[in-house]
Parts: C-alpha cells; sequence; structure tokens
C-alpha cells in the first residue's frame, strides 16, 4: 500500500520533471553557492543600484545558452568536441585548461557554500565537506545521479522562498525600478568585480559546456528545437534572472536597510529571509543552500572532466569502467579531492573564495564567447542555422563589453592605493 | 616509427638548400596505405610533391629535402578523392573497428622502410596528445622519450574506419568492415557520432545493414539518425526493417518528414507501415508486425510444411506456432511447429492444431500482452481485429525490447 502510494508520487514527480528541458535544469543549477552569495553581496553591498546588470545579463543569457543548444541540436556535438575540431588540440588544450582551473574554484566555492551553510548549524566545516566531498565521489561513481538528480531539482525550489521574502520585506519599489532601469557603472574595482561577477555566475562558461551536451545527449531533432527548445532555455533563463534579481531585492530591503553591507558568513545572508521565515530564516537558507551547492558540485566536476577529457580525445563517461576511462576518472576524483581541500585550508576565507572565483567566471567568459560565436558562423558546421546578425551582434558586443570591464578591472588593480578586490 | 605531430610544420630545402616552405600535410594512397605526396605551404601558397622527389627524411635533424629537378605542382586540395592525414584525419573522431567504438585521433605512427612512408596505427591516448602539444616546444628526443614513457593506445590502421569517407575507396573499406560488425556494436558507434556523421555512415552501409544497426538503437537516436539522413535513403532502410519497428520510428519523426518518407517508401510497404501508425503505439495494434508467416486452413500438413521451407527466414524466427486462418482470414487455431512437423504430410493441418489461439484484439493495452505472454509462456502471440481477422504477430522479442526501453 505505501510502497504503492510512494510509486505513484514519484510518477507524479516524474512528470513535473518531464517537462524540465536542459535548458531548465541548466539554469536551475546557476542558482549554486556562488549565485547566491554574490547576489547576497550585491544586495547587501550596493542596495538597488547594480539591478540594471541583470536586465543586459539577461539578454545574453538567453541568447548564449540559445546558441549552445542550437550548435548540439544541428551538429550533434559537445561544445569541446568541435572545438578541437575546428581549432586543433593546441589551443583546445590551453582552454580546457583555463576551464579546468576556473572550475577548480567554482567547486571549490561550491564546497565552500556547503560548508558555511552548515556553520549556521553549527556544523564544523571539517566534518561538512569531507562528508559532503564523499558522497558526491560514491553518488556518481557507484550510485544513481539520475534519481538523485530529480530530489536535488525538487529542494532546489526552496529558493522561490526569496521572492516572496522580498515582497514581505516592503522594499522601496520606486528605488528598485530606478535601480533596474538607470544604468550607474561603478568606479571602483571592488565595485567592477561585482558587475563582471553577477556576469560571470549567471553566465558561467562551464555550464555552456554542459547544456550543449545535455542537448546532445537527449537527441533533440531539429525540427522539435524551434518549438520546444526555445521556449525552454527562455524560460530558464528568465526564471534564473527572476529569482536573482528577488534574491538582491531582499537583500537591499533587509541587509543593506538595516546597515549591514558586509556579508561575513551564512548567518548574515539569512537574515534576507526572515521577513518570510522568521526563525527558521536560517535553517530555511541553511538547507536550501546546502543543497544547492551539492548539486552543483555533483555536476561541475563530472561535467568539468567530461569536457577536458573530451577535448583532448580520452575516453569519458560515468557507464565506462574504470580501467576503460581512467585519465577520465582520476581528473574528476582530483577536482573534488583539490577543490574540496582548498576549502580545509585553516583560516580560508569562505565568502572571498566565492566571489573571486564568479569573477574569474566573467574573466573566461568572453573568450569562450569568441569560440562560440566563431564556430556558430560556419557554414559548413551550422548550415542554415548559422548566426542572425542580431545574434551576432549580442555576443560581440557582450564580448566587447566584458573585455573592456576586465581591462578597467585589470588597469584599477595596478592603480596606486586601489582597494582589493572583494 | 615517425609521428605526424612531428612531421608538420619542417622545413623543406630543394637542392641547392635553398628553403621552400614547411610541411602542411601529407597525401595518402588509401589503398595501399601509402604516403604519396607531401603538401608544402609558403607565403607564396600550397605546391605538392610526389613523394619519389624527396631526397632526404629526417625529422630528428628538423630538415626534409628535395632531390634534383623535383618540381613543385600547386595544391588546391579541392580534391575530393584525396585522403589527406592533418586535414581528414588529425583530430577528427574515427571508428575503431576491432575496439568497436568511437575514438579522436590525436596524432599519426608512420614507418620509413625503403623509401616509403607507410602508415602503421592512429594513436588515441594521452601519449599522442602530449606529442602534439610540445611538439616544436621542447627537443625532439626529450619530446620522444617522454611520451614513449606514457600509455600509448594506439589502433592499427587497418583497423581504421573513417567516419567521412570521402572518397569511393575508403567507402568501400569503411563498407566491408562496418557490414562485418554486429549490428548493435554498430548501432553503439551511431549512438557516438555526431548528425553530418551518422548521416554519411548509414550512407555507406547498405540498406539491410543500415536498418539491422538501426533497429537496435535506442527510440530517441533511431528518430535522431532517420531525420539526418536524406529521404530516399531513409526510405531504403526503413523498407528492410520489420513494419512495425519502422512505424515506431516513424511515428517519433515530426508529421512533415514522416509523409515525405512514407511518400518515398514502396506501396506496399508504405501501406503497412501506415495502418500500424493509425495504432496507439501501447496497444497490440502499435506492438504487432504486420509481415509474418500464417497457414490456411485448407491446406494440407505437407504443403505447410513446404510453404515454411519456401518463405523469408524473419518471417518465422520467434514462431514456435503456425497461427491458421480461414479463406475469409479469420484466425480460427494456431499449430504447435513441432506437431507439425512430426505430424504425417497428407493430413489436413486443423487436425493438428489449438483452437484456443490465446489471441488479442489490436486494441489490447500493453499491461495485458505481457501478462498473456508470462501467464502461458509464449513466445509469440496472434492479433485479430474486433471482428476476429488476423492482423499480425507479437513477438517475445517486441515485448522484452519494449519493456527495457519503458522505463
Amino acid at each position: 500500500m505505501l510502497r504503492q502510494r510512494v510509486a505513484g508520487l514519484a510518477a507524479r514527480l516524474g512528470m513535473v520533471f518531464a517537462v524540465f528541458g536542459p535548458g531548465m535544469i541548466t539554469s536551475n543549477v546557476d542558482n549554486d553557492a556562488g549565485g547566491i552569495y554574490t547576489y547576497s553581496v550585491c544586495g547587501a553591498r550596493y542596495g538597488y543600484t547594480l539591478l540594471w546588470v541583470l536586465l543586459p545579463v539577461t539578454v545574453a543569457l538567453i541568447v548564449v545558452q540559445e546558441m549552445c543548444s542550437r550548435m548540439g541540436t544541428v551538429t550533434g556535438k559537445g561544445l569541446a568536441d568541435l572545438i578541437r575540431e575546428e581549432f586543433g588540440l593546441r589551443i583546445t588544450f590551453l582552454l580546457m585548461m583555463l576551464l579546468l582551473v576556473t572550475n577548480l574554484g567554482n567547486a571549490a566555492a561550491d564546497f565552500a557554500g556547503l560548508a558555511s551553510a552548515l556553520e549556521v548549524m553549527g556544523i564544523s566545516r571539517f566534518v561538512s565537506v569531507p562528508v559532503g566531498a564523499a558522497f558526491i565521489w560514491w553518488l556518481i561513481v557507484f550510485g544513481t545521479y539520475k534519481s538523485a538528480e530529480k530530489i536535488f531539482l525538487t529542494i532546489c525550489l526552496v529558493y522561490f522562498a526569496y521572492p516572496v521574502s522580498a515582497f514581505l520585506a516592503h522594499p522601496d519599489w520606486a528605488e528598485a525600478v530606478r535601480g533596474t532601469v538607470t544604468p550607474v557603472l561603478p568606479t571602483d574595482l571592488p565595485g567592477l568585480a561585482m558587475v563582471v561577477g553577477i556576469v560571470g555566475t549567471t553566465i558561467a562558461p562551464w555550464m555552456q559546456f554542459y547544456l550543449q551536451s545535455s542537448v546532445v545527449e537527449k537527441e533533440v531533432q531539429i525540427a522539435d528545437y524551434r518549438s520546444t527548445m526555445w521556449f525552454d532555455v527562455i524560460l530558464g533563463s528568465v526564471v534564473a534572472v527572476l529569482v536573482a534579481f528577488f534574491i538582491v531585492v531582499a537583500c537591499a530591503a533587509t541587509l543593506h536597510k538595516a546597515g549591514i553591507t558586509e556579508i561575513a558568513s551564512g548567518a548574515d545572508a539569512a537574515r534576507a529571509l526572515e521577513p518570510l521565515a522568521g526563525r527558521a530564516a536560517k535553517a530555511l537558507f541553511a538547507f536550501g543552500l546546502a543543497v544547492a551547492s551539492l548539486f552543483a558540485a555533483c555536476i561541475l566536476p563530472l561535467s568539468t572532466a567530461y569536457s577536458v577529457c573530451e577535448g583532448l580525445g580520452l575516453e569519458a563517461g560515468v557507464n565506462k569502467r574504470f580501467g576503460e576511462a581512467s585519465e577520465f576518472y582520476w581528473l574528476y576524483t582530483a577536482i573534488i579531492v583539490i577543490s574540496a581541500a582548498m576549502i580545509l585550508m585553516p583560516g580560508v576565507p569562505l565568502l572571498k573564495i566565492i566571489l573571486v572565483s564568479q569573477v574569474a567566471n566573467g574573466l573566461l567568459l568572453p573568450v569562450i564567447l569568441v569560440f562560440m560565436a566563431l564556430l556558430i558562423r560556419r557554414r559548413e558546421l551550422m548550415g542554415e542555422f548559422v548566426n542572425g546578425p542580431v545574434y551576432d551582434g549580442i555576443t560581440w558586443g557582450t564580448t566587447i563589453v566584458l573585455v573592456g570591464l576586465a581591462i578597467a578591472m585589470a588597469a584599477f588593480s595596478v592603480m596606486p592605493g586601489a582597494a582589493p578586490a572583494p | 616509427m615517425v609521428h605526424l605531430s612531428e612531421v608538420l610544420r619542417l622545413p623543406v630545402f630543394d637542392s641547392t638548400g635553398a628553403r621552400l616552405g614547411r610541411v602542411d600535410d601529407l597525401h595518402v594512397d588509401s589503398t595501399r596505405g601509402v604516403v604519396d605526396r607531401l603538401v608544402l605551404r609558403s607565403r607564396a601558397g600550397a605546391n605538392s610533391v610526389p613523394w619519389q622527389a624527396i631526397d632526404s627524411f629526417s625529422p630528428e635533424h628538423r630538415r626534409v629535402g628535395l632531390k634534383e629537378g623535383a618540381t613543385l605542382e600547386a595544391w588546391s586540395g579541392a580534391n575530393e578523392e584525396a585522403l589527406c592525414l592533418r586535414r581528414d584525419v588529425l583530430d577528427r573522431q574515427i571508428i575503431d573497428t576491432q575496439g568497436r567504438k568511437v575514438v579522436r585521433v590525436n596524432d599519426i605512427a608512420l614507418e620509413s622502410a625503403a623509401g616509403i612512408l607507410v602508415l602503421r596505427r592512429v594513436e588515441v591516448g594521452l601519449a599522442g596528445a602530449v606529442r602534439r602539444l610540445l611538439a616544436g616546444v621542447i627537443a625532439p628526443r626529450m619530446l620522444r622519450r617522454l611520451a614513449d614513457g606514457l600509455s600509448q593506445q594506439g589502433i592499427p590502421w587497418d583497423y581504421v574506419g573513417m567516419v567521412e569517407p570521402g572518397s569511393a575507396r575508403i567507402r568501400l573499406k569503411v563498407h566491408q568492415q562496418l557490414a562485418k560488425m554486429h549490428p548493435a556494436d554498430l548501432a553503439d558507434i551511431l549512438e557516438d557520432l555526431g548528425r553530418v556523421e551518422r548521416r554519411e555512415i548509414v550512407a555507406a552501409l547498405d540498406p539491410e545493414t543500415a536498418a539491422q544497426a538501426l533497429s537496435e538503437a535506442e527510440p530517441s537516436v533511431q528518430a535522431a539518425v532517420v531525420e539526418a539522413m536524406h529521404v530516399e535513403q531513409a526510405a531504403d532502410v526503413l523498407e528492410e526493417m520489420p513494419p512495425d519497428e519502422a512505424a515506431d520510428i516513424l511515428g517519433d519523426l515530426p508529421e512533415a518528414r514522416l509523409q515525405a518518407v512514407l511518400d518515398a517508401m514502396e506501396e506496399e510497404d508504405a501501406e503497412e507501415v501506415r495502418e500500424l501508425l493509425a495504432f496507439r503505439e501501447d496497444s497490440a495494434g502499435g506492438l504487432m508486425t504486420s509481415d509474418f508467416f500464417h497457414a490456411r486452413a485448407s491446406w494440407t500438413v505437407g504443403e505447410t510444411l513446404a510453404m515454411l521451407q519456401k518463405v523469408d527466414e524473419d518471417l518465422v524466427t520467434e514462431m514456435d506456432e503456425i497461427p491458421v486462418a480461414g479463406d475469409d482470414e479469420k484466425l480460427v487455431g494456431v499449430v504447435p511447429l513441432v506437431r507439425l512437423v512430426r505430424a504425417p504430410g497428407g493430413r489436413p493441418v486443423t487436425e493438428f492444431m489449438r483452437r484456443d489461439a490465446r489471441a488479442v484484439t489490436t486494441s489490447t493495452p500493453f499491461k495485458d500482452i505481457v501478462e498473456r505472454f508470462e501467464k502461458y509462456h509464449l513466445r509469440a502471440l496472434a492479433v485479430v481485429d474486433e471482428f476476429g481477422s488476423l492482423k499480425g504477430m507479437i513477438n517475445i522479442e517486441d515485448v522484452l525490447s519494449r519493456l527495457v526501453k519503458g522505463d
């Protein structure tokens, strides 16, 4: 009887996730520890003033993700595969090394998120991180990741607590709207880094590799592409940015308003959920963040090891035995071990690691965008599905703006008396 | 052993010592597996020389020297029949026809013997990648020592299947190798390839082999492969498949594509598929094949056995009971094959049949079909319409694969 009820519930949940395309899943993973903290710090430190960044980011996110799903659908190949075939081994290798280093930072950020979430509940990071890392490793190598994914996705819905909390906090909506429509670029290093970090965490480079591989694996047909995928990508992107928007608003209306402009720990960030959850805010925040971090920490090392092996022509895939794909398994294990170890080094500032890793994402993104833009214009690859002028404009525009921001950051960081990075 | 990574970009000199350019590519005679032309590039453009015109070829000394009087020919590279190692093989996906999987080429090993350069194997492992990455960065001798210490994974040239077979000769070679593979292995290979490569490989196979391989692939892959193929080709392949499987694949295609492929198929095959497409996919009608053998109630045992020997083996593989239909096509019973074989040849076949055929109707849901197979230990089951007319057969194989793919 009970078994039947459980099975029925599982079937209904399965129905819900059947409509979750690769775009929706990718956007959901987007709100990991890096995202939550970057948006929280943005709201706490800058109030509503940087909300405008989210508008162009939405457009860029849609365009970039659509390009990845289109390339995956039309060519049936992953992004690393395509870069390898069109640009050769050496360029691919350099790019993969950049991706590897950046993603080590991202994986570390996710373990930092796990550590900070459980520290709110009084659990030491020396317990939470090794246990979490071992669990993830086990889940992928021996467990059934596919069923775990559904549980992860369900719990990630906790983040819809942010919009509710934002409304209950009675934010200054006039101020929020003004911040959304008046672009004011900060003129100091931490401010610029914050802008780059927001872009980098929302349009994380690794997610483009992950999304394209998911599309290939799903065997999306070109005919289905125009109807369903397009919708999936737009919906996923808009939902991701909306959650980001409300995190910033909730933090601005609680933390920033109360004069708390620096977030030092998960306990500070959890205050943004107090209007909704009151005393339970900490528990809610910790629970959601811990799960989101674990989720991303599952996908990230896997996707990284997969992309690197794919690019370098090494055997990859969890359905292969260790002996068949030893480089893949070693790389996967090394990413988890190294990134977890980074968090366990004595005196490591968790939040700083998280923010810096997201800025690194923002710096790698224009590089990836250049390759994507060059690939997707090749008619022999894409046929009639090459980029139109609007897409090209947005891609190159995003690239140029990001390079400009990176140069500005570099200039500020060598200027005498410049403030240290966030 | 020489590696392509060591040869590319080597400077080329003529007999007087004047520098002509750098090695850009090696052109291969694909039937013999021997390098027959060297392509070199300079600022002025690309040229080629026949391999016989090469006097000294020594990667260790980092130079290639041409014989006296060697003439350069302009190289356009546009020739379809040409197979060039850097352009067509390096960094590409190939099929390891011995290991039966798709791999990416990191480097190519050649052997220099008696003035000719023979293709030995393509390298797919870490050693090949390291050689490529560090070529020209550290000294060749050091690089060799380093790479030799790493795990070598090579595929002998004879077992290399090109995924985009440009020339007719390579196409033939690929076809011969792939046709020898088990269809299930071929299906795994199809699953690993990109869209264009799939189309090329299927085009290189004869429709029958392609149909067998496609039958073994995942449903989503089947639809994607058929979508990528040319309409005519898709029609040829689908004609070779049992109509129920062809209908399942076509059912996953968009409407316009479905109609185009059906129109290109032979009228008779298309009609069968159309009928099957009208049934729900999870009913007996959607599961059954309309291509099967049955006996007539008017036949003798001898006539039935004679017909059994004549028909295509595919029609009777899973059948341990032969359905018997009257002249009005109504199912009257089934006769077990063993009983039929042991019966005297002159007696009517109806004497040895079981009247309760345990048949299902076309609208019977899949769950009930599985139960019936399990309850009666069936290997094949007859399907009738609401008037009792024999419409098709369901094999245990169809049920098993639906069960496996179902979740």
